[in-house]
């Protein structure tokens, strides 16, 4: 493709170039700005997150806030916890996606296209409208009050996942696979050997998504979990919000609040690429 | 021979069954059944601990005539409509400010980006704060110039416009989708219409515009069906308040459920809701049938 060169709106005057750079920089400083509320806050002693005029450097910087987080309230528990969940949902969908995208993009079955309109349909649910009936059926299985509801669900596939890789398995050559056939490659090895390996950008793309979710899901563990050792990162940050003693809450619900971001924040930095890809696919392709 | 190819033939079904099995009984077992059970459940009274019964319509009823119900329709709706034209209208004049061959248009769409990846509560939990009428940054700041500014989430009048706003620091995921839109237009037809003058607002309403259309009904379409189900916002910051200001539907369905346990009410509720997000998504496809141009396939080449 042509990289452009014409625009609309082409910048070849100062006048325009100082326009569009000084909204850019007035955009991003209030962009910015609730980051650094955050970031300055942790770091404050208790008494000081109320003066006014606000200190945006605090004067006396501390880890108190951190060490607090860590010692009297466990937080490190609560990121196991959203550690373990989000690993397992992150193993349990990579394997049904990828699996059904196989199915629906390789395998031969007269009703398949049919079949995949049902996949697409159910990607146009409410999440109430299902969410509601499942806990019903889970608290049947009496799973209600364990981690099973949470990530019991990623073994049976996500639609927008599988309908992502099923596009990227489109675009791998069937010659391939035939040729694999011929050796005596079986289904699964196909699978396994060729198609995985070949389609890393897509389960790059999806990976980022899931951990993305569930790593930031409220909903589901605000339902499902009733003991407070089995909080997750994200949902044991509103019950810091709770206390009487606003003072030396707040910088410590800040703390929680930037460890639950970091990791979202590196993996970012590191998979920029992919992020959009995700976005781009979401967007543009549908 | 014929044998031997209808075995084949059932081999190949036979696998993609197997391979395809997961999603199958994921939506018959995690989707299709508990609609069937939701909806039953929706004509019954049922308070989660002892048995339904079998009430009929009465759960449509008493919604229909709970003024709560159309109080927070309206909250819901008004947010919706409040909320997603301005989000795509801002992420559409982010996106073509960054549209420009500068220096450091990487490093702003990072920057607009960012608020994107951080979590519902962690957004709310900071936002509530940055609201907050004596101690927030945003008063403390109006201060300097002697204005006091008004309540935010704490005041009945400004709460849905504080969570508006406060929506708007999301938009960081449509400006990257429209930026990779805007770069998929072909140059060749803003080539053309500056050889036949036409000036800014002509190129963005006969091309930028139509060339974008596919992806703006799609960010469209998924904006009105994500506000529709709005919640975490008035669970962490607002518990609804103040005065069912911002009693969002998604949060009216949940205190049903699981605050006063009536879950015939909150699953008759949830249907009610999809109905309106179906038939919203229709007229919306319908209002917009005419003036999508489907022609670029192209992702644009900010990979």
């Amino acid at each position: 493709m042509r990289k452009h060169t014409t625009r609309p709106g082409e910048v070849n005057s100062t006048g325009a170039k100082i326009a569009i750079y000084s909204c850019l920089i007035v955009c991003s400083v209030i962009f910015l700005l609730p980051f650094f509320w955050m970031i300055s806050t942790a770091f404050k002693k208790p008494g000081a997150v109320f003066i006014q005029p606000m200190q945006w450097i605090p004067k006396e910087p501390t880890l108190e806030n951190f060490r607090r987080l860590f010692e009297e309230f466990g937080f490190q528990k609560y990121i196991l916890n959203s550690v373990w969940l989000t690993a397992v949902n992150l193993a349990g969908y990579l394997i049904s996606c990828t699996m059904v995208a196989y199915a629906f993009a390789t395998q031969k079955w007269k009703y398949k296209n049919i079949l995949f309109i049902l996949v697409l349909a159910t990607m146009m649910l409410p999440k109430e409208v299902i969410f509601y009936p499942r806990f019903i059926l889970f608290k049947y299985l009496g799973l209600y009050g364990t981690m099973a509801p949470l990530w019991l669900p990623a073994f049976f596939g996500d639609a927008f996942q599988i309908f992502l890789m099923r596009q990227f398995f489109l675009g791998i050559p069937t010659e391939l696979a035939e040729a694999a056939k011929i050796d005596g490659c079986s289904r699964f090895r196909i699978f396994w050997n060729i198609y995985l390996p070949l389609s890393k950008p897509a389960l790059a793309t999806s990976a980022i998504y899931i951990f993305m979710f569930h790593w930031n899901d409220f909903f589901g563990p605000l339902i499902y979990i009733t003991k407070e050792s089995k909080r997750t990162a994200a949902f044991a940050l509103m019950y810091l919000k709770g206390s009487q003693d606003v003072q030396s809450m707040m910088p410590m619900q800040m703390c929680a609040a930037i460890i639950t971001v970091i990791p979202c924040l590196v993996l970012y930095y590191f998979c920029q690429r992919y992020f959009i890809a995700g976005l781009v696919v979401k967007g543009v392709e549908k | 021979m014929i044998k031997l190819k209808m075995k084949a033939k059932t081999a190949d079904t036979l696998w993609f069954f197997v391979f395809a099995a997961p999603w199958i009984l994921g939506f018959i077992f995690l989707t299709l059944i508990p609609m069937a059970i939701s909806l039953h459940i929706s004509f019954t009274d049922w308070n989660i601990l002892s048995d339904p019964d079998w009430v009929g319509l009465v759960n449509y009823k008493t919604i229909f005539n709970d003024s709560l119900f159309y109080k927070s329709m309206k909250v819901t709706l008004s947010y919706t409509t409040l909320s997603v034209p301005l989000n795509i209208v801002l992420s559409i004049f982010v996106a073509m400010l960054l549209n420009n061959n500068l220096r450091g248009m990487k490093m702003f769409r990072t920057i607009f980006y960012l608020p994107a990846i951080v979590s519902g509560v962690v957004v709310a939990i900071v936002w509530l704060w940055i609201y907050n009428p004596d101690y927030g940054i945003i008063n403390s700041f109006l201060r300097i110039f002697g204005i006091q500014g008004p309540g935010w989430v704490y005041d009945e009048n400004w709460a849905l416009p504080s969570v508006v706003i406060m929506s708007l620091w999301g938009i960081g995921s449509n400006i990257v989708i429209y930026l990779a839109s805007l770069q998929s237009i072909s140059t060749e037809l803003y080539e053309a219409a500056s050889i036949d003058g036409a000036n800014f607002w002509n190129r963005l309403i006969k091309i930028t515009l139509p060339g974008m259309s596919p992806v703006l009904l799609f960010t469209l379409l998924t904006g009105i069906i994500n506000a529709l189900q709005t919640f975490t916002q008035a669970f962490v910051m607002t518990q609804g308040g103040p005065n069912n200001a911002t009693n969002f539907y998604a949060y009216y369905i949940y205190n049903n459920a699981f605050v006063w346990h009536k879950m015939g009410e909150a699953c008759a509720q949830a249907w009610i809701l999809f109905v309106v997000i179906f038939i919203l998504t229709f007229i919306t496809l319908k209002l917009t049938g005419g003036h999508v141009y489907y022609d670029s396939k192209e992702g644009g080449d900010i990979l």
